[in-house]
């Protein structure tokens, strides 16, 4: 079993180099297509057969790297990982089928994200802090080239802005790396890059404190937190459909799953110490991006917003430290990326077909594209929290485990979700309904639109299936990752 | 005796070269034999390096370490004569550049093998007026001339500092060997590393030494900035390594001037790369605030950082050269001026070009896998190590800053369109693809296995 984590992890690679040997436009859509989705199907029996009664990593192969620093190349699920890791590899294969019809430098487009897709599975695998930062900076040149080549207008400010970012992010997250080796190499005598080596180590609070602040700058950028929050709208609305899709489905979760993989278990105590702040900053994420989101009137913006107020949910539920706020949080990830995925999918049909994202270009839809007004409308739903989808399962939980300990907070956050349905029907209002006070022009324009094809209809269902299956027996899923609350629980 | 092989072919091959340049001017022949001689040398240098050769005889002393340095400074001058030989070509240079490049690596490789100021300076002056000569090969070009001038002046002035400072050296411990030495606040100790520093500091470009640095490289043939922006500052370092490891501890409080020269230098260079309208100039400031990388690496003595540094100037020496000799095959092309404007849509017109100087640009921003990201992994672990916090966030600061200014280069080649219709092509002949990719493959080598270089220098740095 061991063995397959690896071939997913650098399945993509290999199949970048053969893209980028071959540069044909049709080989390299079938073979994209065909190694995601046999990395798809890999994660799926990586998802099968692990034992959700285990805290320990699965999977897992250790192999000495650069021994002189002790670094090896060291990769390993457990229950949270296995779950992003299925999330990765369904959203890259659903991106490769959507992306299809890209006509400006296609084999480039393909070979990029299938670097970014190595980068983004072995983020969520990697055991060793160098291999970790490795994937984890990887994905910044890819993401780049992405938003800078394929994106909107303002796509090289929007370009430089992500970079800039992240990279600034990144960086603090290298220096505490290397704080935290040293100590480690300072009570133990030998340098180790190792998770498991450092988990057991119990750092002195002060160290602990500058070890949380410097990780946490570098995840909360890619999460993104308030106030580093602006990057994101701005790469969202530039980048191209697809990159918003990984963006939103798969990058943001890297900076959440930082907190709960590292900054959770290393630095217990600083982190009971930083909940306030993590509050603070959660709730004004969550409220304050609501209300951006209601403000908007550009679609993609206003997704954007909407993830952001999302992910703040995440980390509230991440620092209510009870196994159910855990296990919502690590539900909202997955159920974040897939409704998140799929509203993306849906601004960026709309693009394809009207070539705005302005909700005073649009309107009416509805009528004229059934098909479409109904998958959007399951997306919506799923993504602000309908009973039967994943994403109420999570929000459940979070406020649930929230309330225990800290009943104002979630009655606060509480208040934000309501937000989320006020804006998301909002916009379907705006974008896809209304049709009566139509012009001529656009009613015409409107009745020789297509509707959606099959390779808009398999990323949608793949996705809102995923998402259906994940509310209707949320227990098998919780299950999976409550192990890993637990374990990190058990640290404080 | 084995161990000066390595020096003695150099010697031998540049007067073969002279007397060969007399009757057969042949700029394929000259620059392959000139490729041969170094990389032969390069090769056995390292090669007793591992067999741990060494010679310690007159005033020379040659470890493991230093014949390691011999061998990168040879290879990297190697490479650096193979892929520039095109280059001259175009340019209609005489035949000199070649064995210009070898006395310089040459000057280099006698500067790292000695722990004695005398002999040091005879490495230095060889390889500094060669590097003199070098920058002013384009006779016809004013901008070459000047810029050879120029840096004639300030490097003299490295070397009276030189001098100055061997001078005070002798007057507080009555030698010249750079070994343990016992003084206590001594005046004239503390003046005689100030004044070494100072000279080294100019060398090496560190702010506010650094005056002749972008109009050397700018006006420099852009092969020989590859070469004099890289391959000497390996040199340099290591004998900045010698200093920091007798020299500067013994003076109270004397890193910190390191480390805040270090830290000018940093930000001057960083923040000024911004200003800058042309690629090559742009480059030059990009290699100040590398100077400053580096010495805020020396700024502590302590294994860790040290040894990272030594890493991080051999890389660093890969993935600069490798941009630069990038540049050259641009200028080839007779109406390339190096300003941002030409490089629009270079991608377009030179995928291979464009994608192999992106790469060198990430590298020297400092991404992983490459090579430059271990390196900068490893000064931030010693910095720490040593309690070096200050400099540690500011050597942050100072690299997200300067991920900006390369950015924008890459962002002119990408994702700006071109002004206008410019029929320019760019030729690309095998010599220039292969001597590119070797720098390419090097960089990337070694930041996914940066043992291979880590582990000699770990074994060998400390053990001179």
């Amino acid at each position: 079993m061991a063995s397959i984590l690896n071939i997913a992890i650098f399945l993509p690679l290999v199949g970048a180099f053969i893209v980028s040997l071959f540069r044909n436009e049709w080989l390299t859509k079938v073979v994209s297509i065909a190694i995601s989705g046999v990395v798809f199907a890999l994660s799926v029996i990586l998802l099968v057969n692990f034992n959700p009664n285990t805290h320990h990593f699965l999977y897992r192969t250790t192999v000495p790297w650069i021994s002189s620093l002790g670094i090896n190349y060291d990769v390993g699920l457990d229950g949270l990982g296995v779950s992003l890791f299925t999330l990765t590899a369904l959203i890259f294969f659903t991106v490769f089928i959507w992306a299809i019809k890209v006509k400006e430098k296609p084999n480039l487009f393909y070979a990029l994200f299938l670097i970014l897709e190595t980068t983004c599975l072995g983020t969520f695998s990697a055991l060793d802090l160098f291999l970790f930062y490795l994937f984890w900076e990887g994905m910044l040149v890819p993401m780049y080239f992405i938003i800078g080549f394929w994106g909107h207008d303002r796509k090289i400010y929007a370009a430089n802005k992500f970079f800039i970012y992240t990279f600034f992010g990144s960086l603090f997250l290298l220096l505490g790396l290397a704080t935290m080796i040293v100590y480690g190499y300072f009570i133990s005598g030998h340098i180790s890059f190792e998770y498991d080596f450092h988990r057991h180590i119990a750092y002195p609070l002060w160290l602990q404190i500058i070890l949380f602040v410097l990780f946490g700058i570098g995840f909360a950028v890619k999460v993104p937190m308030w106030p580093v929050h602006t990057w994101l709208p701005d790469a969202h609305v530039e980048a191209p459909t697809a990159g918003s899709v990984v963006l939103a489905g798969v990058l943001l979760k890297m900076g959440t799953f930082g907190f709960v993989r590292y900054s959770l278990p290393l630095f217990p105590q600083a982190s009971k110490i930083f909940i306030p702040i993590m509050f603070m900053l959660s709730v004004i994420a969550i409220i304050y991006a609501a209300m951006m989101a209601i403000s908007q009137t550009n679609i993609k913006k206003l997704i954007a917003y909407s993830s952001i107020s999302h992910m703040g949910m995440v980390t509230l539920g991440t620092f209510a430290l009870s196994v159910s706020a855990i296990n919502g949080a690590s539900y909202m990830m997955i159920a974040h990326g897939l409704s998140s995925a799929a509203l993306f999918y849906a601004a960026g049909f709309i693009y394809d077909r009207f070539h705005s994202y302005e909700m005073s270009d649009l309107g009416g839809i509805a009528k004229y594209l059934p098909n479409f007004a109904i998958l959007f409308m399951i997306s919506g739903l799923a993504s602000i929290g309908l009973p039967g989808f994943s994403g109420f399962v999570s929000e459940f939980l979070i406020l649930l485990g929230t309330f225990k300990y800290f009943p104002m907070w979630a009655i606060v956050a509480g208040v934000g979700m309501v937000l989320g349905a006020a804006y998301f029907l909002y916009m379907y209002k705006n974008v896809m309904l209304e049709s009566a006070s139509l012009p001529e022009s656009k009613i015409q324009k409107l009745q020789h639109t297509m509707d959606l094809e099959l390779h808009h209809i398999i990323p949608f269902v793949l996705i809102l299936f995923g998402a259906f299956i994940m509310g209707i027996m949320p227990y098998n899923f919780v299950n999976i990752v409550s192990q890993t609350s637990k374990l990190i629980l058990g640290r404080f | 005796m084995k161990a000066l092989y390595p020096d003695i072919i150099t010697t031998v091959g540049i007067i073969f070269l002279i007397i060969l340049e007399l009757f057969l001017p042949s700029f394929d022949l000259i620059g392959f034999l000139g490729f041969l001689i170094s990389f032969i040398s390069g090769v056995l240098a390292i090669k007793y390096s591992l067999a741990g050769y060494r010679f310690n005889e007159w005033l020379l002393d040659i470890n493991a370490f230093s014949l390691f340095l011999k061998g990168v400074i040879y290879i990297l001058t190697s490479f650096v004569i193979f892929s520039s030989v095109s280059f001259f070509k175009s340019k209609k240079t005489f035949l000199e550049n070649v064995y210009t490049f070898l006395l310089i690596s040459l000057g280099l490789s006698i500067m790292v093998s000695s722990k004695n100021l005398a002999v040091i300076l005879s490495g230095l002056e060889l390889a500094s007026i060669s590097m003199y000569i070098s920058v002013g090969m384009l006779r016809d070009d004013y901008v070459s001339k000047e810029a050879s001038f120029k840096y004639l002046v300030l490097g003299s002035m490295a070397t009276a500092f030189f001098g100055i400072g061997s001078a005070f050296y002798i007057g507080a411990t009555s030698h010249l060997g750079i070994i343990s030495v016992s003084v206590n606040h001594n005046t004239a100790f503390a003046l005689a590393s100030l004044f070494l520093f100072i000279a080294f500091a100019l060398k090496v470009s560190a702010a506010p030494f650094h005056f002749w640095t972008p109009d050397a490289y700018e006006g420099a043939p852009t092969s020989t900035t590859a070469f004099i922006s890289t391959v000497p500052k390996i040199g340099f370092y290591a004998v900045i390594f010698l200093l920091a490891s007798y020299i500067f501890p013994i003076t109270n409080n004397f890193s910190y001037i390191v480390g805040i020269v270090g830290v000018i230098s940093m930000f001057w260079g960083n923040l000024v790369a911004y200003a800058q309208n042309s690629a090559k100039r742009m480059l030059a400031y990009s290699s100040i605030g590398h100077a400053g990388y580096f010495l805020i690496g020396f700024s502590r003595y302590n294994p860790l950082s040290v040894s990272s540094t030594i890493f991080y100037v051999i890389v660093y020496a890969f993935a600069t050269a490798g941009a630069f000799l990038v540049l050259s095959i641009l200028e080839k092309n007779q109406s390339w001026t190096h300003d941002m404007n030409n490089y629009k849509a270079l991608y377009k017109k030179s995928p291979f070009l464009a994608a192999a100087l992106a790469l060198f640009l990430f590298a020297l921003i400092g991404i992983p896998p490459f090579a430059t990201f271990v390196g900068k992994l490893g000064i931030f672990l010693g910095l720490v190590n040593s309690n070096a916090w200050f400099f540690a966030i500011l050597f942050v600061i100072g690299s997200v800053i300067a991920a900006g200014y390369y950015l924008k280069l890459i962002v002119y080649m990408f994702f700006k369109e071109p002004v206008a219709e410019d029929n320019m092509s760019l030729s690309l002949n095998l010599f220039d693809t292969i001597g590119i990719s070797a720098f390419l493959v090097a960089v990337f080598f070694f930041g996914i296995f940066p043992n291979v270089l880590f582990d000699i220098i770990l074994k060998d740095m400390f053990h001179g």
